[in-house]
Protein backbone atom coordinates (compact mmCIF):
# COMPACT_ATOMS: atom_id res chain seq x y z
CA UNK A 1 0.00 0.00 0.00
CA UNK A 2 1.35 3.74 -0.84
CA UNK A 3 2.18 5.90 1.72
CA UNK A 4 0.28 9.44 2.00
CA UNK A 5 0.89 11.42 -0.50
CA UNK A 6 2.84 14.13 0.60
CA UNK A 7 4.88 17.11 -1.06
CA UNK A 8 6.49 20.43 -0.83
CA UNK A 9 5.92 24.05 -1.45
CA UNK A 10 5.57 24.41 -5.54
CA UNK A 11 4.32 27.06 -7.79
CA UNK A 12 3.38 26.12 -11.11
CA UNK A 13 6.68 27.33 -12.88
CA UNK A 14 7.54 29.82 -10.98
CA UNK A 15 3.69 31.66 -11.58
CA UNK A 16 4.22 35.12 -9.86
CA UNK A 17 7.75 35.61 -10.43
CA UNK A 18 7.56 38.33 -12.93
CA UNK A 19 4.18 37.53 -14.51
CA UNK A 20 1.26 35.76 -13.44
CA UNK A 21 -1.31 33.36 -15.48
CA UNK A 22 -4.61 32.31 -14.04
CA UNK A 23 -3.98 28.40 -13.76
CA UNK A 24 -7.36 27.70 -14.18
CA UNK A 25 -8.43 26.99 -17.63
CA UNK A 26 -12.09 25.65 -17.65
CA UNK A 27 -14.85 25.47 -15.28
CA UNK A 28 -18.31 23.39 -15.88
CA UNK A 29 -21.16 24.14 -13.38
CA UNK A 30 -23.25 20.79 -13.99
CA UNK A 31 -26.65 21.35 -12.57
CA UNK A 32 -30.13 20.30 -12.68
CA UNK A 33 -33.17 22.30 -14.47
CA UNK A 34 -35.39 20.94 -11.79
CA UNK A 35 -34.47 19.58 -8.75
CA UNK A 36 -34.23 21.54 -5.65
CA UNK A 37 -30.45 20.79 -4.70
CA UNK A 38 -29.31 22.91 -7.67
CA UNK A 39 -31.40 26.17 -6.69
CA UNK A 40 -28.05 27.89 -5.71
CA UNK A 41 -26.20 27.30 -9.09
CA UNK A 42 -29.45 27.95 -11.45
CA UNK A 43 -28.99 31.45 -9.09
CA UNK A 44 -25.67 31.79 -9.55
CA UNK A 45 -25.88 30.84 -13.26
CA UNK A 46 -28.61 34.06 -13.80
CA UNK A 47 -27.06 36.47 -11.86
CA UNK A 48 -23.23 35.90 -11.28
CA UNK A 49 -22.06 34.23 -14.08
CA UNK A 50 -21.93 36.61 -17.15
CA UNK A 51 -19.66 39.00 -14.31
CA UNK A 52 -17.19 36.05 -13.91
CA UNK A 53 -17.09 35.28 -17.54
CA UNK A 54 -16.37 38.91 -18.60
CA UNK A 55 -13.73 39.32 -15.23
CA UNK A 56 -12.03 36.52 -16.63
CA UNK A 57 -11.55 35.83 -20.01
CA UNK A 58 -8.69 33.80 -20.32
CA UNK A 59 -11.27 30.96 -18.43
CA UNK A 60 -13.92 28.84 -20.21
CA UNK A 61 -17.44 28.79 -18.98
CA UNK A 62 -19.54 25.72 -19.68
CA UNK A 63 -22.65 25.24 -18.60
CA UNK A 64 -24.27 21.38 -18.58
CA UNK A 65 -27.66 20.88 -17.61
CA UNK A 66 -27.83 17.05 -16.47
CA UNK A 67 -31.27 15.93 -15.53
CA UNK A 68 -32.31 14.81 -12.14
CA UNK A 69 -28.49 14.85 -10.99
CA UNK A 70 -26.72 16.47 -8.68
CA UNK A 71 -25.02 19.69 -9.24
CA UNK A 72 -21.14 19.98 -9.83
CA UNK A 73 -18.63 22.40 -10.04
CA UNK A 74 -15.65 21.36 -12.44
CA UNK A 75 -12.72 22.98 -12.77
CA UNK A 76 -9.44 21.92 -15.20
CA UNK A 77 -6.21 23.33 -14.99
CA UNK A 78 -3.36 24.09 -16.85
CA UNK A 79 -1.26 21.11 -15.32
CA UNK A 80 -4.41 18.39 -16.11
CA UNK A 81 -5.66 17.73 -12.98
CA UNK A 82 -9.32 18.26 -12.62
CA UNK A 83 -11.17 19.31 -9.26
CA UNK A 84 -14.71 18.26 -8.82
CA UNK A 85 -17.06 19.96 -6.45
CA UNK A 86 -20.52 18.70 -5.34
CA UNK A 87 -22.11 21.54 -5.07
CA UNK A 88 -26.03 20.23 -3.85
CA UNK A 89 -28.33 22.20 -1.28
CA UNK A 90 -25.51 25.27 -1.77
CA UNK A 91 -26.79 28.60 -1.78
CA UNK A 92 -25.93 31.13 -4.10
CA UNK A 93 -23.26 32.97 -1.94
CA UNK A 94 -21.83 29.78 -1.46
CA UNK A 95 -21.24 29.00 -5.38
CA UNK A 96 -19.66 32.19 -5.63
CA UNK A 97 -17.17 31.77 -2.96
CA UNK A 98 -16.49 28.13 -4.19
CA UNK A 99 -15.78 29.13 -7.91
CA UNK A 100 -13.94 32.17 -6.94
CA UNK A 101 -11.92 29.39 -4.77
CA UNK A 102 -11.01 27.58 -8.07
CA UNK A 103 -10.20 30.20 -9.95
CA UNK A 104 -7.49 31.03 -7.57
CA UNK A 105 -5.98 27.93 -7.29
CA UNK A 106 -3.03 26.24 -8.84
CA UNK A 107 -3.94 22.65 -10.00
CA UNK A 108 -1.68 21.09 -7.25
CA UNK A 109 -2.79 18.11 -5.50
CA UNK A 110 -3.63 19.57 -2.17
CA UNK A 111 -1.30 16.72 0.23
CA UNK A 112 0.42 17.45 3.69
CA UNK A 113 2.79 19.60 3.29
CA UNK A 114 6.56 18.69 4.73
CA UNK A 115 7.79 22.04 5.38
CA UNK A 116 6.04 25.31 5.33
CA UNK A 117 9.01 27.09 3.67
CA UNK A 118 11.35 26.63 -0.04
CA UNK A 119 13.59 28.22 -1.04
CA UNK A 120 16.22 27.65 -3.95
CA UNK A 121 19.07 30.29 -2.73
CA UNK A 122 19.72 29.21 0.93
CA UNK A 123 22.71 31.70 1.60
CA UNK A 124 23.04 35.34 0.39
CA UNK A 125 26.97 35.30 0.64
CA UNK A 126 27.49 31.96 -0.44
CA UNK A 127 27.65 28.73 1.90
CA UNK A 128 31.54 27.85 3.46
CA UNK A 129 33.93 25.97 1.80
CA UNK A 130 37.18 25.22 3.28
CA UNK A 131 39.22 27.51 1.61
CA UNK A 132 37.38 30.14 2.47
CA UNK A 133 39.35 31.49 5.86
CA UNK A 134 42.60 30.27 3.93
CA UNK A 135 45.14 32.77 2.66
CA UNK A 136 44.31 33.13 -1.33
CA UNK A 137 48.08 32.23 -1.98
CA UNK A 138 46.95 29.12 -1.85
CA UNK A 139 45.09 29.69 -5.50
CA UNK A 140 48.33 29.70 -7.52
CA UNK A 141 49.53 26.09 -5.64
CA UNK A 142 49.67 22.63 -6.48
CA UNK A 143 48.45 20.48 -4.19
CA UNK A 144 49.53 18.02 -2.50
CA UNK A 145 53.17 18.83 -3.07
CA UNK A 146 53.46 22.59 -2.18
CA UNK A 147 56.18 22.88 -0.12
CA UNK A 148 54.67 24.65 2.56
CA UNK A 149 52.12 22.28 3.35
CA UNK A 150 53.83 18.71 3.86
CA UNK A 151 52.71 17.20 7.44
CA UNK A 152 55.39 18.25 9.93
CA UNK A 153 57.31 15.41 10.96
CA UNK A 154 57.71 15.79 15.02
CA UNK A 155 59.28 12.47 15.72
CA UNK A 156 61.05 9.64 14.26
CA UNK A 157 59.11 7.43 11.63
CA UNK A 158 59.10 3.71 12.53
CA UNK A 159 61.45 3.42 9.77
CA UNK A 160 64.48 5.61 11.30
CA UNK A 161 63.40 3.43 14.55
CA UNK A 162 64.00 0.44 12.70
CA UNK A 163 67.09 1.57 11.12
CA UNK A 164 68.70 2.73 14.75
CA UNK A 165 68.20 -0.37 15.87
CA UNK A 166 70.06 -2.54 13.35
CA UNK A 167 72.80 -0.39 13.15
CA UNK A 168 73.12 -0.36 17.38
CA UNK A 169 72.86 -4.46 16.91
CA UNK A 170 75.63 -4.40 14.42
CA UNK A 171 73.77 -5.38 11.14
CA UNK A 172 75.62 -4.89 8.09
CA UNK A 173 72.99 -5.52 5.07
CA UNK A 174 71.35 -2.45 5.04
CA UNK A 175 69.25 -1.95 1.87
CA UNK A 176 66.97 0.73 1.85
CA UNK A 177 64.66 -0.37 -1.24
CA UNK A 178 62.85 2.99 -2.39
CA UNK A 179 61.25 1.08 -5.53
CA UNK A 180 57.73 0.26 -5.68
CA UNK A 181 57.34 -3.21 -6.70
CA UNK A 182 58.37 -5.32 -3.19
CA UNK A 183 58.11 -8.78 -5.04
CA UNK A 184 61.30 -7.32 -7.91
CA UNK A 185 62.93 -6.93 -4.63
CA UNK A 186 63.70 -10.51 -4.43
CA UNK A 187 63.39 -11.45 -8.04
CA UNK A 188 65.68 -14.53 -8.54
CA UNK A 189 65.64 -13.74 -12.29
CA UNK A 190 68.00 -10.57 -11.85
CA UNK A 191 65.68 -7.64 -13.19
CA UNK A 192 65.84 -6.22 -10.27
CA UNK A 193 68.81 -6.79 -8.88
CA UNK A 194 70.68 -4.76 -6.60
CA UNK A 195 73.86 -4.91 -4.90
CA UNK A 196 73.92 -5.39 -1.97
CA UNK A 197 76.35 -3.76 0.03
CA UNK A 198 76.84 -3.18 3.87
CA UNK A 199 75.10 -0.12 4.96
CA UNK A 200 74.50 1.24 1.20
CA UNK A 201 71.83 3.58 0.32
CA UNK A 202 70.62 2.14 -3.18
CA UNK A 203 68.87 5.35 -4.37
CA UNK A 204 69.28 8.27 -2.72
CA UNK A 205 66.63 9.17 -0.01
CA UNK A 206 66.31 12.31 1.20
CA UNK A 207 65.55 11.87 4.87
CA UNK A 208 62.79 13.75 6.15
CA UNK A 209 64.14 16.94 8.62
CA UNK A 210 62.75 16.42 11.69
CA UNK A 211 61.87 20.02 13.76
CA UNK A 212 62.94 20.46 17.17
CA UNK B 1 -10.21 2.41 -3.31
CA UNK B 2 -8.10 2.32 -6.21
CA UNK B 3 -5.72 -0.87 -4.31
CA UNK B 4 -9.05 -3.30 -3.39
CA UNK B 5 -9.90 -2.69 -7.12
CA UNK B 6 -6.54 -3.85 -8.49
CA UNK B 7 -6.23 -6.97 -5.93
CA UNK B 8 -9.65 -7.64 -6.86
CA UNK B 9 -8.76 -7.76 -10.64
CA UNK B 10 -5.04 -9.76 -10.57
CA UNK B 11 -5.98 -12.11 -7.76
CA UNK B 12 -7.23 -15.47 -9.18
CA UNK B 13 -11.08 -16.70 -9.16
CA UNK B 14 -11.20 -18.55 -5.84
CA UNK B 15 -8.60 -16.22 -3.75
CA UNK B 16 -9.41 -14.98 -0.60
CA UNK B 17 -9.49 -11.36 -1.18
CA UNK B 18 -10.51 -8.76 2.03
CA UNK B 19 -13.96 -6.61 0.98
CA UNK B 20 -13.66 -2.97 0.28
CA UNK B 21 -14.93 -2.27 3.87
CA UNK B 22 -12.24 -4.24 5.78
CA UNK B 23 -9.85 -2.74 3.44
CA UNK B 24 -10.59 0.72 3.93
CA UNK B 25 -10.66 0.32 7.40
CA UNK B 26 -6.81 -1.11 7.27
CA UNK B 27 -5.57 1.27 4.70
CA UNK B 28 -4.47 4.01 7.55
CA UNK B 29 -1.91 1.21 9.50
CA UNK B 30 -0.68 0.30 5.49
CA UNK B 31 -0.12 3.61 4.37
CA UNK B 32 2.00 3.75 7.96
CA UNK B 33 3.99 0.39 7.34
CA UNK B 34 4.00 1.13 3.09
CA UNK B 35 8.09 1.28 3.44
CA UNK B 36 8.64 -1.22 6.12
CA UNK B 37 10.64 -4.50 5.48
CA UNK B 38 8.82 -7.90 4.44
CA UNK B 39 5.55 -9.45 5.33
CA UNK B 40 5.43 -6.43 7.73
CA UNK B 41 4.24 -4.42 4.79
CA UNK B 42 1.37 -6.12 3.48
CA UNK B 43 0.04 -8.65 6.39
CA UNK B 44 -2.07 -7.36 8.07
CA UNK B 45 -1.42 -9.23 11.52
CA UNK B 46 2.23 -8.55 11.10
CA UNK B 47 1.16 -4.78 9.83
CA UNK B 48 -0.71 -3.73 12.95
CA UNK B 49 1.81 -4.23 16.15
CA UNK B 50 4.90 -3.38 13.57
CA UNK B 51 2.80 0.17 12.95
CA UNK B 52 2.01 0.32 16.65
CA UNK B 53 5.80 -0.27 17.44
CA UNK B 54 6.80 2.57 14.82
CA UNK B 55 4.62 5.33 16.10
CA UNK B 56 5.83 4.53 19.62
CA UNK B 57 9.51 5.27 18.47
CA UNK B 58 8.75 8.04 16.54
CA UNK B 59 7.11 9.83 19.79
CA UNK B 60 10.18 8.87 21.14
CA UNK B 61 12.03 10.00 18.34
CA UNK B 62 10.12 13.70 18.66
CA UNK B 63 10.83 14.10 22.23
CA UNK B 64 14.47 13.63 21.56
CA UNK B 65 14.72 15.67 18.11
CA UNK B 66 15.51 18.47 20.24
CA UNK B 67 18.31 17.28 22.65
CA UNK B 68 20.46 15.56 19.33
CA UNK B 69 19.69 19.53 17.36
CA UNK B 70 21.12 20.97 20.66
CA UNK B 71 23.84 18.99 20.94
CA UNK B 72 24.69 18.86 16.99
CA UNK B 73 24.58 22.97 16.83
CA UNK B 74 26.93 23.23 19.37
CA UNK B 75 29.31 20.79 17.44
CA UNK B 76 29.33 23.10 14.17
CA UNK B 77 29.20 26.29 16.58
CA UNK B 78 32.68 24.40 18.08
CA UNK B 79 33.85 23.71 14.77
CA UNK B 80 33.16 26.79 13.37
CA UNK B 81 35.13 28.84 16.37
CA UNK B 82 38.17 26.83 15.10
CA UNK B 83 39.45 28.80 12.65
CA UNK B 84 39.28 32.49 14.38
CA UNK B 85 41.87 31.14 17.07
CA UNK B 86 41.40 29.25 20.38
CA UNK B 87 38.09 30.40 21.55
CA UNK B 88 36.05 27.85 23.13
CA UNK B 89 32.27 27.86 22.25
CA UNK B 90 31.38 28.58 26.10
CA UNK B 91 33.34 31.60 26.34
CA UNK B 92 31.93 32.80 22.64
CA UNK B 93 28.26 32.61 24.31
CA UNK B 94 29.28 33.89 27.53
CA UNK B 95 30.81 37.26 25.48
CA UNK B 96 27.75 37.25 23.09
CA UNK B 97 25.44 37.14 25.57
CA UNK B 98 27.29 40.08 27.66
CA UNK B 99 27.20 42.52 24.58
CA UNK B 100 23.40 41.64 24.03
CA UNK B 101 23.32 39.46 21.47
CA UNK B 102 20.60 36.85 21.99
CA UNK B 103 21.09 34.85 18.62
CA UNK B 104 20.06 31.34 19.13
CA UNK B 105 21.92 28.77 18.29
CA UNK B 106 19.95 27.64 15.36
CA UNK B 107 21.08 30.81 14.20
CA UNK B 108 24.59 31.16 14.71
CA UNK B 109 25.37 27.60 13.60
CA UNK B 110 22.83 28.50 10.08
CA UNK B 111 25.18 31.24 9.62
CA UNK B 112 28.25 29.49 10.42
CA UNK B 113 27.43 27.00 7.20
CA UNK B 114 25.33 29.35 4.88
CA UNK B 115 26.88 33.24 5.91
CA UNK B 116 30.22 33.14 7.23
CA UNK B 117 31.29 36.70 6.61
CA UNK B 118 28.42 37.32 9.35
CA UNK B 119 29.49 34.66 11.68
CA UNK B 120 33.10 36.46 11.51
CA UNK B 121 32.00 39.22 12.54
CA UNK B 122 30.13 37.88 15.44
CA UNK B 123 32.57 36.39 16.25
CA UNK B 124 34.76 39.21 16.42
CA UNK B 125 32.90 40.82 18.24
CA UNK B 126 32.63 38.26 21.01
CA UNK B 127 36.34 38.20 20.74
CA UNK B 128 36.63 42.08 20.98
CA UNK B 129 34.44 42.07 24.31
CA UNK B 130 36.42 39.44 25.48
CA UNK B 131 39.65 41.54 25.36
CA UNK B 132 37.87 44.32 26.63
CA UNK B 133 37.47 42.47 29.86
CA UNK B 134 40.70 41.25 30.00
CA UNK B 135 39.75 37.48 29.79
CA UNK B 136 41.76 36.59 26.55
CA UNK B 137 44.93 34.74 27.51
CA UNK B 138 48.21 35.48 25.95
CA UNK B 139 48.13 31.73 24.37
CA UNK B 140 44.62 32.43 22.67
CA UNK B 141 45.80 36.06 21.44
CA UNK B 142 48.73 34.22 19.42
CA UNK B 143 46.49 31.80 17.86
CA UNK B 144 43.99 34.25 16.49
CA UNK B 145 44.71 34.89 12.35
CA UNK B 146 42.99 37.95 12.71
CA UNK B 147 42.61 40.64 15.04
CA UNK B 148 39.56 40.99 16.55
CA UNK B 149 38.93 45.27 15.39
CA UNK B 150 39.11 43.82 11.71
CA UNK B 151 36.11 43.27 10.91
CA UNK B 152 33.98 45.58 12.66
CA UNK B 153 36.62 48.41 13.51
CA UNK B 154 38.19 49.44 16.56
CA UNK B 155 35.33 51.66 18.51
CA UNK B 156 32.54 49.41 17.48
CA UNK B 157 31.98 48.53 21.02
CA UNK B 158 31.98 51.28 23.70
CA UNK B 159 30.79 49.49 26.86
Amino acid sequence: MPADPSGFLTAVLHNGVGRFVCQLQRITLKFCKEYGSSRGVREFIEKDLLDFARQNPGVVVYVEPKRHQRPKLEAEYLNGRTEVMNASEYSREQVIKFVEQLRCRSGVEIVRIRKDMRTNNISIQGPWHPFLNQPTEWNLKKFPDAPGLRALKMGKSATDIVLEMAREQGVLNIVQWEGKDPAARDDASGKGAVERTTDQVVRPVTAPSIKQ
Amino acid sequence: MRLSLVSLIRAPRNAKVPSKEKLFDRLPIFRITSNFFGRRRNCWSLAMPAAQKGLVRSAWGKKVKGMYSRMLRITRLEAALHPYGQMSYESFAENLAKVNVLLNKRILADFAMLEPRTFKAIVSLAQKKQDMDGETSQKELLTRPYPSDLVLGSNYLKF
